[in-house]
């Protein structure tokens, strides 16, 4: 069986190097450029992956720290764990036609049709972990450093000028998980574990269009405004503390259970600078006539453009009941089944707030106010039910598993800034063990099933910072008739598709 | 049609996958198109459709699939939706459209269309030069017809009785047009006659003693220059008829005085009065053309005149360096710009205008058109204003309309082959 055979290498390699390896593996680590995040799109590790996620009971090996720190102290040999994560993610979004009623003739609105979008920075060759595991030759006992960027679609980039600009031009978000964890267990039957990390930001930008309008104070450009311009906030955020609790249960030999969370709710809140660049015909020509600066103003005082842009983080919880398949004492085979909860309703809206900046874009000032991209999202629920199949003892070991996710956003706040919709995935992987060293490959396809919302009912509207319409937005002198009740026109209405393709290979070495 | 899914639970979210996604909100898709021509004027096609739920919507047509022309978005809201496509060429293949709006836009497929054939009757319309972009509607013997920018008819109603008619215009509400037929020497039963665009079931409303020309007001009240005789004195009145009713708010005697501003009978009686122009709010006046008297006068609400220009009554004198004019047709008020239509001020026909200023009580010639040698017999006419620059000159007995500027000739010039009465421009039928 897989797990004896491991077992038994983790009990004779107790090595004193451990320490200064780990060192090293953190210090490598933290220099690389993480790619990953976003809000999370996969599972980390190629053996949890590649059980389509249900990993929760089983967590032997260094994933275990995101999924079930208590599953370290299964590792009873200083485990080396290294490994990537290659993915192309496909995400294609086709506006929904509209009336362009800012270019009326004789007061009838011409019907515009967009054409389809997609991501244009589809492969992410970077989704790394990094850590080593050892037991401190503590019988109970069991410590991990690891390094890991979590799984997700770190950069999209749609055309400044598609249908998608008003929800999102551009994001990236390179993120690192440092993470401490300990582990501790009480018998055969019984551990419990915690990891203590920090979420790195290093950079996190995001970039949208809005309509700079601040003439007529009327949102009224559904398809493009003279004033358009680009808004890119960049910014920072090394460290946002966070914890996982775990613990396992193995009543039988057989039957083993697995419970663990995120148990503290933060947020990222990221010191960033906001930047603007036209995209109007009229605001191009006045940037290009007066070839000056943008100005920026806090109380009619010239001010840095510093803003903050915060992104809460969800609380989770997962639990995993798995079957394991005996042939006299090893493991021949293994199922488990996983839910896992997320609390992504604490994502209301992705919120900048710019305290009373105002932009003097070349001779019209702009309130920057505070933008907030709705969210609205719901907390989530997802199934995983993954299975390990060995077939040659000490040799190798095939795995294949599925999962569904319940959507993040309803569908009146769909965006193309992340991947809101529900999904469904399988994965394929084998490890080969190579005496004290296993490979794990993986391959996984997730599928977002398409999410479809019409004009009227999205939610996610043009920022105008200059708009008058004041709430609740339903003053006809003030606000534009097509959009009465709304702030601005809704520019989230469309078909969003996507999906990836990912691939995972790992390194265990365990001494 | 998209429904949003339910989310009672487990199964219902499997179901939801199941059926490929999700999806929220309904397009107002038009269903039920239909289009018909009209048999009475079979350059007009009428189409209708229906939607699941409220919604406005309008029509985009054109000669090829590109479409390129549309009807008015209406205010209201409805399921049951109608438009009228205006401006067609007789015998011609129509692609369109329909496309609605409910806070989401909705779009049938593009169908076609074939019109049908449209008598002439008696006129053969030419068109020299190119340029225009306008509608002309004009009133030709007993024949109501639109010319297209290049000529040719696309409208055209015939007087049931045969009768002359000397004025017609566009409903402001763009529902059709409506002409005059006035008896001469004016009498009862004379009457404006409003036609739908598919020509069905025209509407008349009698007003005796007609002079010929009318206007509409905003709200429907039609306006029309009668003629009324005081003391065997055959003046002029300004008549509203609402509801059928007319009452009368200016007659010639309020701003002339037959005693002292005599006249010369080139119309029968004393006045003349041939044009009328009503300038809607915030002016809400009339301006009234008085041939016999060679005068124009604006007119108030309350039946006074705000000014007179012209040879009798005047309240606004000729600057020096003007050649006044004398029996003239038509004219346009725009602003402190009168454009008028000079039967004889200047020994030939005419278009001339005059800035005035009210305050100083002048009026300075700006530019003059002589009528081209080419245009024979121009007498009668207007000029129809395309817009605040160009003027579409109705040679009236020429039967002829030619676009200039005041630099001049535009070099387009339409001949309805036959003499025309008042009439109008516009330049795009669907947006009156």
């Amino acid at each position: 069986m897989v797990i004896a055979a491991m077992n038994e290498k983790q009990n004779r390699a107790r090595s004193p190097r451990t320490a200064a390896i780990a060192a090293a593996l953190c210090t490598l680590t933290a220099s690389l450029t993480a790619h990953a995040g976003g809000f999370y799109a996969g599972v980390k590790g190629a053996r949890a992956a590649g059980r389509g996620g249900a990993f929760t009971a089983r967590a032997d090996d260094l994933s275990a720290v995101a999924l079930n720190p208590a599953g370290i102290v299964k590792l009873r040999s200083t485990t080396l764990h290294a490994g990537n994560r290659f993915s192309h993610n496909t995400h294609t979004f086709t506006r929904a036609p509209t009336l362009d009623w800012g270019n009326s003739v004789n007061g009838v609105p011409p019907y515009v049709e967009f054409d389809g979008v997609e991501n244009a920075t589809p492969f992410q060759p970077l989704d790394p972990i990094l850590g080593v595991s050892t037991t401190l030759g503590l019988s109970d006992w069991a410590f991990a450093v690891v390094a890991y960027a979590p799984p997700g679609v770190a950069r999209q980039e749609f055309p400044a000028d598609g249908g998608q600009r008003y929800m999102m031009i551009s994001r990236n978000a390179i993120m690192v998980h440092y993470d401490l964890t300990a582990a501790w267990r009480a018998s055969d039957s019984f551990g419990i574990g915690l990891s203590l990390q920090t979420v790195a930001v290093p950079e996190l930008e995001y970039s949208l269009a809005l309509d700079g309008n601040a003439g007529s104070g009327v949102a009224t450009n559904p398809v493009s405004s003279p004033f358009d311009m680009q808004a890119t906030i960049s910014g920072s955020d090394y460290f946002t503390p966070q914890a996982i609790l775990g613990a396992w249960y193995k009543p039988a030999p057989f039957l083993e259970f697995g419970l663990s969370g995120q148990v503290i709710p933060t947020q990222i809140e990221a010191q960033s600078k906001l930047e603007i660049e036209p995209l109007g015909e009229s605001l191009r020509q006045r940037a290009e006539a007066l070839g000056t600066e943008i100005g920026w103003f806090r109380n009619d005082l010239p001010s840095d453009n510093d803003v903050t842009l915060t992104l809460p983080l969800p609380i989770t919880a997962r639990a995993g009941v798995r079957y394991i398949g005996l042939s006299g004492a090893r493991e021949s085979f293994d199922v488990e089944f996983d839910v896992q909860y997320e609390s992504w309703s604490r994502v209301e809206s992705f919120t900048l707030n710019s305290n009373g900046l105002s932009a003097d874009l070349w001779g019209t000032r702009v309130p920057v106010d505070v933008i907030e991209v709705q969210k609205q999202w719901q907390d989530t629920i997802s199934l995983h039910l993954g299975s390990d199949v060995v077939l040659a003892q000490d040799l190798l070991t095939l795995r294949g598993g599925a999962y569904w996710e319940a959507p993040v956003a309803d569908p009146a706040y769909a965006n193309v800034d992340f991947t809101s919709g529900e999904q469904l995935g399988g994965a394929l992987g084998a490890s080969i063990e190579l005496g004290d060293m296993e490979i794990a490959l993986v391959y996984d396809y997730r599928h977002q099933l398409p999410v479809e919302v019409t004009e009227a009912a999205g939610k996610v509207t043009q920022e105008v910072p200059g708009s008058l319409c004041p709430a609740p937005y339903d003053d006809p002198n003030l606000c534009a008739e097509p959009y009465l009740g709304q702030r601005s026109p809704t520019v989230n209405a469309g078909i969003y598709r996507a999906h990836t393709h990912a691939g995972s290979i790992d390194v265990l070495y365990r001494f | 049609m998209l429904r949003r899914h339910s989310r009672a639970g487990w199964l219902a979210l499997i179901v939801t996958a199941a059926c490929g996604g999700q999806q929220l909100g309904e397009i107002p898709e038009p269903q039920n198109v239909t289009a018909n021509v009209s048999v009475q004027i079979p350059t007009v096609v009428e189409l209708s459709w229906t939607t699941n739920g409220l919604a406005r919507g309008y029509v985009e047509y054109g000669a090829t699939p590109e479409l390129g022309s549309v009807t008015p978005l209406p205010e209201v809201e409805s399921q049951a939706h109608s438009a009228t496509l205006l401006g067609l060429a007789p015998g011609t293949q129509y692609f369109f459209r329909v496309i609605t709006w409910d806070g989401s836009a909705g779009v049938s497929a593009v169908s076609s269309v074939q019109t049908g054939a449209l008598p002439v009757a008696g006129l053969s319309p030419s068109v020299q030069g190119a340029g225009a972009t306008h509608f002309t509607l004009l009133p030709s013997g007993s024949n109501v017809v639109v010319f297209g920018p290049g000529g040719a008819i696309v409208w055209r109603f015939a007087d049931a009785q045969g009768r002359a008619i000397s004025r017609a215009r566009f409903a402001h509400d763009g529902s059709g047009v409506l002409y005059s037929v006035a008896m001469n020497p004016p009498a009862a039963g004379s009457e404006i006659v409003f036609v739908p665009w598919n020509g069905l079931g025209p509407i008349a409303t009698p007003i005796d003693n007609l002079v010929g020309d009318f206007d509409l007001l905003a709200d429907g009240t039609l306006a029309a220059l009668v003629s009324e005789t005081r003391d065997g004195v055959v003046g002029d009145a300004i008549v509203e008829v609402r509801g059928g009713v007319p009452s009368t708010v200016w007659s010639s005697w309020s701003c002339f005085d037959p005693a002292t501003d005599v006249g010369d009978a080139i119309i029968p009686g004393w006045s003349g009065a041939n044009a009328l122009d009503y300038e809607p709010p915030p002016q809400d006046t009339y301006v009234v053309g008085l041939k016999n008297l060679s005068s124009i006068a604006k007119v108030n609400r309350q039946g006074s005149c705000d000014w007179v220009l012209g040879q009798s009554g005047a309240t606004l004198s000729f600057a020096a360096e003007a050649t006044p004019f004398a029996h003239q047709s038509g004219f346009r008020l725009l602003g402190d710009r009168i454009t008028v239509f000079d039967d004889e001020g200047a020994g030939t026909p005419r278009v001339v205008e005059y800035l005035i200023n009210p305050a100083e009580s002048t009026a300075t010639q700006n530019w003059q058109y002589l009528a081209p040698a080419g245009v024979v017999g121009a007498a009668g006419g207007e000029p129809m204003g395309v817009s605040a620059s160009q003027i579409a000159v109705n040679w009236g007995q020429a039967g002829q309309v030619e676009l200039i500027t005041q630099s001049g000739s535009q070099g387009w010039l339409l001949s309805a082959g036959a003499a025309t009465g008042f009439g109008e421009v516009a330049l795009d039928l669907n947006a009156l």
